[in-house]
């Protein structure tokens, strides 16, 4: 195929350029390179119901902020933390303080006799997932921010309000809930 | 058997513990078979959500719209700093934080003359030239001719110095001889150097290094003048 100069692809730091200066067209092609990443993150952490409207969020917080945007991290990461704050503070406005985590003492579950799920060959985003859409939206936060994205107990604390001894229980409870989840979805052949 | 040791299990699974209490979740393992299950279905669990970060997930509606109209709002998207070219970035100088300075020193001492001389009357003038160097936030789709100033102009820059220096004069015998005696020393050769820009800029306005010098100096002298009043305010 030939090219043109004009058919060359754009950089992403020129599309970040144009974008801030009001070009939507460049803006939509960051979109369509990154939105895999940011709607898989907000089912992760919200659940597939609201991830479609909190990926549009991020993306028009994106879009008011990319002015912001020095290039000190790459787009990618700029955006992921970006969307972690526009998810949680989701929640806080959704009023879902209450039971947020998992009790003390509530994790019975993990404690049911069963064979060790490892190497049973989870499906890796199916089963995980059903599992943690029915964790309190708390517990869930910091089992994904911890397990999947690798945030500090430290990050966890301050994105969410609680303490690090907090996070550090609840991401026990959390996991010892999954593994109850999952023991009981997937019966010993 | 020691108790099951609960929390500190994900701890001991993240390397999050310190050496005593790793040695006895240790101890306990080789003791209990029902935690050692545990242990490894957490361990299955850890890797399992580590694969799931890069489970990707493709729209299956349109987002885009929704956000294309979002974005196009009302007629005009919000507001954002605009990336300036580098001649003319200017990082915020602060002017409430020194005008919070100024006010808690003149509250707290007081009746002292600084006597140092007043900067020359020309200088006030010739500084209200010098508009490129501020920084500026404006509309993304502002035309850039239609530029809205919405941080401190030069006049309110002259004025930040101004307070602060009147502060200065106020508080110069409450100051060290010598420390007086730098603080006017590096005043002078800071002024020196702003003198020297404009001059220069009278016969060169749109020369993007002077101007740049310029504004560098002024931060300087801002800087300066803000650390010698902080001073006063611990005497």
């Amino acid at each position: 195929m030939n090219r043109t100069p004009h058919s060359r692809p754009e950089s992403e730091a020129d599309d970040v350029a144009r974008a801030v200066a009001g070009d939507t067209a460049a803006f939509e092609r960051l979109y369509r390179t990154h939105v895999p990443r940011i709607l898989a993150l907000a089912r992760r952490m919200a659940g597939a119901a609201d991830a479609d409207e909190l990926t549009q969020d991020v993306f028009v917080r994106a879009w008011q902020k990319l002015g912001s945007f020095r290039g000190e991290s790459s787009l990618a990461t700029w955006l992921h933390r970006m969307a972690v704050n526009v998810i949680i503070e989701r929640f806080r406005t959704l009023g879902t303080q209450r039971e947020r985590f998992i009790p003390d003492g509530d994790d019975a579950l993990g404690r049911l006799p069963s064979p060790a799920l490892a190497g049973r060959g989870w499906d890796v985003g199916i089963d995980l997932e059903a599992a943690v859409d029915r964790l309190p939206p708390g517990a869930r936060s910091v089992f994904v921010l911890h397990d999947v994205e690798g945030y500090k107990h430290e990050e966890i604390g301050t994105l969410l309000g609680v303490s690090v001894g907090t996070s550090k229980s609840q991401l026990h409870r959390a996991r010892m809930t999954l593994r109850g989840h999952l023991t009981q979805a997937r019966p010993v052949s | 058997m020691s108790e099951h040791p609960g929390d500190a299990l994900s701890a001991y699974l993240d390397e999050d513990l310190d050496p005593a209490a790793r040695r006895e979740v240790d101890t306990h393992l080789a003791a209990c078979a029902e935690c050692r299950a545990i242990l490894d279905d957490l361990r299955a669990l850890a890797g399992t959500a580590r694969a799931w970060r890069d489970a990707d997930v493709a729209p299956t509606t349109d987002l885009w719209r929704g956000i294309a109209a979002r974005i196009a709002g009302a007629g005009a998207p919000a507001p954002a700093v605009r990336v300036l070219p580098w001649y003319r970035r200017r990082v915020s100088l602060g002017i409430a934080e020194l005008a919070i300075a100024a006010t808690l020193v003149a509250a707290i001492t007081g009746g002292l003359w600084w006597r140092r001389a007043p900067l020359p009357a020309t200088t006030t003038a010739t500084v209200e030239t010098a508009a490129p160097v501020l920084a500026q936030v404006e509309p993304m789709d502002a035309p850039a001719e239609g530029v809205t100033t919405v941080s401190f102009a030069d006049a309110q820059f002259d004025a930040a110095v101004a307070d602060l220096e009147r502060v200065l004069r106020q508080q110069r015998d409450t100051l060290n001889p010598r420390t007086v005696q730098v603080l006017e020393r590096n005043l002078q050769i800071i002024d020196d150097a702003i003198r020297e820009a404009r001059a220069a800029l009278d016969a060169d306005p749109a020369n993007a290094l002077l101007n740049t010098h310029l504004a560098s100096a002024r931060q300087r002298k801002l800087n300066l003048l803000r650390r010698a009043a902080l001073i006063t305010e611990g005497v």
